[in-house]
């Protein structure tokens, strides 16, 4: 490269025309050939500027180079390399780790292959932690699901086990359930425990020989503490369930809850669905016979039932632990016996109603013997269900007769035996508890009786109070209401006298104003009180009750307008009580002679105008009357008596309110 | 034999811990204790020619972001009700303890532990109160520990 930049330096310093001549001449093609060179250059200077098209340009030489390298490595390269190596394994493993894992497998699987071929038990130890567990757990469950899946299945279907081990049962006179707990060997129960649940505390336990539990009462307590919290965290969590399952290293506890106590069985294996229910049908027996000392437990494990409890739970286990040493029962079984079953199992396919009702009587008794634990047969006639058998309690009765109901809605014929003396025991208790009830009863019925007779009498006293009380209202409310009536009664009679009353006042002003317009400007007419007064007029001498003559026919004239404007009216007329003509005296004489001579004066006024025709033909005797008053209204002019206007009569008219108001004083003064 | 379930209560780290490893026989491992907050200790016993045993159940004080179940206080016949004398705070929360016992456990009897008392001086010895069915305790110096489960043993048992 350093040539070529000199011949271009030189050629550009010689740009005379001679010269350039001299070039062709000389040079020729070689100068052409120079240009293009020229033209190449330019461009790798522009290309050495940019860094990326030099990396690209570069890097398939490197990897020639670095396959090159590899292929016969050597100690430094390799040195080199492995400084860098992690980093770039990260780096490809982010950017593109589908690649990196396909270069990697075909280098890594042969050497772990290799590796663990080499030191097995090195790898396995490094690799158990981390997938031990996990391998443990996959194949635990898978197992688990299996064995469940294909017990359901047995259970379900008519497996020829199955009615092997029916038929086993029915000649060797060993349940079923036990059979199946020999043949349940791969979990074996190695302790059970009853635990009171509220306090953990230990009620009874039972072990295999040698495999006796340390501290049982600790653990029992443990059990119960680690059931309690994981029990508790579910219902935290709202879930549904019971922890029934606890493992610890190669022990299994399967527990079961129930009333008032936990049974846990200790195992070598989770135990499948089949040898649960067993151990639930034992503990269901358990439960049935020692329910009351479970309730009633304090602390105390003492007590001869707890002793006999415990002997059942072991009687359990041995029966289990029997099936390795002892022959099945099988095994005791009569060769005979095994010809009689498949005798039998001809029979079967020669009836197959026979059969049918045969399957059903054994499944009841089946179900009898695990809910109740006493075999009973049962035979299905075609009306009743027969129960033969032996039991020792009369309390198995009742749930071995619930369990046949259930099966059968057919009456059921009772041949169950039971020992006399538990009978007679019975009996006894029977008597007992019914003379014991008879006394209750009695005592009940009279205590009863003297209650009722005691509240009879109190409920006779409230009445009778009652009734008095009652009586008392209905006399107020009498009392009350006649009173209403008479106010009402009184209230109208009075509304009526007011109406009267204002047609009184109502009257008497249009009488007065009647009597204004007859007699229009006249002195004797006294507009307040309607009255005619003779006193300006000197109608009497002193002492005298005669009449002064020149005035006669002035008195008649003023009578007769008088009478006419209160009598001509009929409406006004029917208003008028009476006329009145008063006679009055001066204060000169007596009392008593102002009196008689008043009384006189009045009289005589009265005989002259009812002696004038005119007046008699208005027919009004009747109607009017003379008065004396004496001197107590004698007539005063500036507080002097004026004898001569004393000396007067004075005629009033006197309407029908009297009786009215009497009434209304009446009224008042009730 | 007679057995019955004591349950030791407490806030924490007032020593119950420390009075159990002091008194009894037997016990699990410690590690129940902080896993499902209770730890199961045995105690066998004589009272008046009796024998009987005490089932002691030691369990952790709750904490904000932790329960006991309380199906724990359930069945126990007596408790022992521990509190730190030298902390007024867990002497205060007592009565809280004792009223949640008595709730699920109407007829038992109980008994308090005013423990850590080696850390008091004589004269605040002197000076403190105690009610009538209380013990000073030092489960370091081994003070009055057997005489406090043993009281709440004859309460329970006699």
């Amino acid at each position: 490269m350093s040539i070529v930049y000199c011949l271009r330096r030189n050629i550009l310093q010689s740009s005379t025309s001679e010269f350039e001549q001299l070039q062709q001449l000389l040079l020729g093609s070689e100068l052409d050939h120079l240009k293009r060179l020229e033209e190449q250059l330019k461009r790798v200077e522009f290309r050495t500027k940019d860094e990326r098209e030099i990396i690209q340009m570069v890097m398939p030489l490197l990897d020639r180079m670095l396959q090159e390298r590899l292929q016969n490595p050597e100690d430094a390269v390799v040195k080199v390399l492995s400084t860098h190596l992690s980093a770039l394994i990260a780096q490809a493993s982010q950017t593109n780790p589908a690649k990196l894992s396909l270069a990697l497998q075909s280098t890594i699987a042969p050497a772990i292959s290799k590796e663990i071929a080499n030191n097995k038990e090195k790898m396995i130890d490094a690799l158990y932690p981390v997938m031990g567990g996990m391998v443990s757990k996959y194949v635990s469950e898978a197992i688990r699901e299996f064995v469940e899946s294909v017990n359901e299945k047995i259970e379900d279907g008519l497996s020829f086990n199955r009615y092997k081990r029916k038929v086993k049962a029915k000649l060797s006179g060993v349940s079923e359930s036990e059979l199946l707990l020999y043949e349940s060997r791969e979990s074996l129960i190695s302790s059970l425990l009853i635990i009171h649940k509220e306090s953990g505390l230990l009620i009874a336990e039972a072990h295999l020989q040698d495999k006796a539990l340390e501290d049982s009462h600790i653990v029992a307590s443990m059990a119960t503490a680690i059931k309690d919290f994981i029990n508790d965290w579910i219902q935290k969590s709202q879930k549904q369930g019971e922890v029934q399952i606890l493992s610890y290293g190669d022990a299994t506890l399967y527990i079961e809850s129930a009333g008032s106590v936990y049974l846990i069985a200790f195992l070598d294996a989770v135990p499948d669905q089949e040898l649960r229910s067993h151990i639930n049908s034992f503990f269901g027996t358990l439960l049935m016979e020692y329910m009351e000392i479970f309730q009633g437990f304090e602390g105390d494990s003492s007590s001869e039932e707890i002793a006999t409890l415990t002997t059942k739970m072991e009687a359990y286990l041995n029966l289990q632990e029997g099936a390795e040493g002892h022959t099945s029962p099988a095994h005791h079984s009569n060769p005979m016996k095994w010809i009689a079953v498949l005798l039998g199992i001809v029979g079967l396919g020669y009836g197959g109603y026979l059969g049918k009702v045969a399957y059903f009587e054994y499944q009841l008794a089946q179900k009898i013997e695990q809910g109740t634990g006493y075999q009973v047969a049962v035979t299905c006639s075609s009306d009743r269900v027969i129960l033969e058998g032996r039991i020792d309690r009369f309390e198995a009765l009742s749930p071995i007769e619930k369990i046949v109901q259930h099966a059968t809605p057919k009456p059921i014929e009772n041949q169950l035996t039971m020992p006399l003396a538990k009978v007679q025991e019975r009996f006894a208790w029977q008597e007992r508890r019914m003379d014991g009830l008879s006394i209750a009863v009695a005592k009940r019925q009279k205590r009863l009786i003297e209650g009722y007779e005691e509240r009879t009498k109190q409920m006779a006293q409230e009445l009778e109070g009652i009734q008095k009380q009652l009586h008392k209202l209905q006399k107020y409310l009498k009392a009350t209401t006649m009173s209403q009536h008479d106010t009402l009664s009184r209230l109208n009679q009075l509304n009526h006298e007011r109406e009267a009353i204002e047609r009184v006042a109502t009257m008497r002003r249009e009488i007065v104003s009647a009597l204004k317009q007859a007699f229009g400007q006249s002195p004797l007419l006294n507009s307040k009180e309607g009255s005619v007064d003779f006193a300006k007029v000197n109608l009497f001498m002193p002492d005298s009750d005669q009449i002064n003559d020149a005035l006669k026919p002035i008195l008649q004239e003023s009578f007769e307008r008088y009478l006419f404007v209160l009598l001509n009216d009929p409406t006004l007329r029917s208003y008028i009580q009476g006329i009145v003509i008063e006679g009055h005296t001066d204060s000169s004489g007596g009392e008593q002679y102002n009196l008689e001579l008043s009384q006189k004066r009045a009289e005589s006024v009265r005989t002259y105008l009812l002696s004038q025709e005119r007046i008699k033909a208005l027919h009004a005797e009747g109607l009017i009357r003379a008065v004396g008053l004496g001197s107590r209204d004698i007539v005063e002019v500036n507080g002097v008596e004026d004898k001569e206007a004393s000396r007067r009569i004075k005629i009033k008219f006197e309407i029908k309110s009297n009786k009215i108001v009497e009434n209304i004083e009446k009224i008042i003064d009730d | 034999m007679i057995r019955k379930k004591i349950l030791l209560l407490g806030d924490f780290s007032v020593g119950k811990t420390s009075l159990i490893r002091r008194y009894v026989d037997n016990s699990f491992d410690d590690s129940y204790l902080t896993t499902i907050g209770v730890k199961i200790s045995q105690k066998r016993l004589e009272l008046e020619g009796i024998s009987c045993e005490l089932l002691i159940w030691d369990i952790e004080g709750a904490t904000p972001t932790r329960s006991i179940p309380h199906s724990y206080f359930k069945g126990a016949s007596g408790a022992i009700f521990v509190c730190d004398v030298n902390r007024s705070e867990t002497i205060e929360s007592l009565n809280e303890h004792i009223n949640t016992f008595l709730m699920l456990n109407h007829e038992a009897k109980h008994v308090i532990a005013y423990n850590k008392a080696d850390l008091l001086s004589t004269p605040q010895k002197e000076e403190l109160f105690l009610p009538a069915n209380a013990f000073l305790t030092s489960a370091k110096l081994d003070s009055n520990v057997e005489r406090l489960f043993t009281t709440l043993a004859k309460e329970v048992l006699l």
